[in-house]
């Protein structure tokens, strides 16, 4: 147990991310924050570029390791996978830690080094916390990517045996609440936080008077149109986007899209005769991506009822949705309805209903008093 | 067009973001209730 008010505590999180990818931002952003709460912090995640080197670099205060990757994701990492596991063990052999918080336990990285570290916790005095952040195994991210009956089947055991073995569960949502209730962890050990905002990174903008009008210079976009926005690093609700962007008559509002492009969607824009409207950005740099957001003058966050990953996850870009200070239209599905219900985040289309999505987006753009 | 940074419904998820969605208020909250008890 690790008193409170005591003298500075020293957190491992682990991640199974790359750097600047998925679930890294959301250790990150508790990483970086609670060394500003004057904790000390190292976060474990994997390396952007495949190469067998390990880097050590301080980023806000946290000490980053960055570890080998020898593979673009899966089962082509298998040796990494064994090979992260016991560097992070060997480390928490050497160092002190009391708290290892772990993310994602249903990758071989991250499950096989909680159980490790679970096997000497009481020796080492740790206190071992996983974050259940997606759905993995069976009927999860796997079985939809057809990733096949061994890996679904490991990530449903890593998955569903491994945060039983941790002191306390975080997760955001509450669908993984109910599968961590249904997988026997005990509900008094279970704490929903959410993913947040990086409020210090965007004081530039603020105290420089960044407004739309410079943003917009800056990234070659209209003056003189409303634009939409949306960035993901998945999207395929882009389809979905298009479809309400073609209900919308009106040449004067414009969609931007920024996330891993594929040569489908422009194709799909020119078929709905909205080549002029709608601008694909491809990847952007985090740095770029808010750039955008304060660009625009709605923020968008479709969500579907019938997508898993849309039902289970809690969007790391939220925070900086709300940071930018425009509005945003997210559709009713998973916790974000949840949230939206409960805080004026803004406003819920009704799930997978364009024309209650195009109404929403008509609603700002043309009632002045939600502009005050 | 008026400008958009004062419009009512960033300015809700604005201070929302800036209180109750602070990835400082959410560490404050891991850091009592689960890391600390």
């Amino acid at each position: 147990m690790v008193p409170i008010n005591s003298q500075k505590i020293k957190i491992l999180i682990l991640s199974h991310n790359t750097e600047e990818r998925g679930t890294y931002f959301r250790c990150f952003g508790f990483a970086k924050y609670l060394v500003k709460l004057g904790q000390e912090v190292t976060l474990v995640c994997l390396q952007k570029e495949k190469t067998l080197k390990t880097t050590i670099k301080d980023n806000s205060g946290v000490k980053i390791i960055l570890l080998p990757r020898i593979a673009d994701s899966g089962w082509g990492e298998l040796p990494a996978h064994f090979g992260r596991g016991i560097f992070t063990f060997i480390l928490c052999l050497l160092k002190k830690f009391d708290v290892v918080h772990t993310s994602n336990v249903a990758s071989p990285t991250v499950g096989l080094t909680t159980f490790l570290i679970y096997l000497i916790k009481k020796f080492k005095k740790i206190k071992l916390i996983v974050d259940w952040d997606d759905w993995w195994g069976k009927g999860g991210l796997l079985t939809i990517n057809q990733k096949g009956w061994f890996q679904e089947s490991v990530a449903e055991f890593l998955e569903t045996k491994i945060p039983l073995l941790a002191d306390k569960i975080t997760l955001h949502n509450d669908l993984i609440l109910q599968r961590a209730l249904e997988s026997g962890v005990k509900k008094q050990n279970i704490y929903k936080i959410y993913n947040g905002a990086d409020v210090d990174s965007y004081q530039n903008f603020y105290t420089n008077n960044y407004n739309q009008e410079k943003a917009r210079l800056e990234l070659n976009l209209p003056q003189d149109k409303f634009i939409l926005f949306f960035g993901s690093s998945i999207l395929t609700s882009v389809p979905f986007l298009l479809q309400v962007l073609k209900q919308i008559q009106n040449e004067n509002i414009i969609l931007v899209i920024a996330g891993p492009l594929h040569p489908k969607y422009p194709a799909m824009a020119e078929e709905l005769l909205l080549q002029k409207r709608v601008i694909f950005t491809n990847t952007i740099p985090l740095t770029l991506f808010r750039k955008y957001l304060l660009a625009a003058d709605i923020l968008l966050l479709p969500r579907s009822q019938n997508s898993l990953e849309d039902r289970c996850t809690f969007p790391a870009r939220l925070g900086d949705y709300l940071l930018a200070g425009r509005p945003i239209i997210a559709n009713d599905v998973g916790e974000l309805s949840r949230a939206f219900r409960r805080d004026p985040l803004g406003l819920l289309a009704r799930a997978d209903d364009q024309e209650d999505f195009k109404t929403k987006i008509m609603q700002v753009y043309n009632d002045p008093n939600l502009k005050k | 067009m008026i400008p958009i940074l004062k419009n009512k419904l960033g300015t809700q998820a604005k201070n929302l973001a800036q209180g109750k969605y602070s990835w400082l208020t959410l560490s404050q909250e891991l850091l009592t209730k689960v890391y600390q008890y």
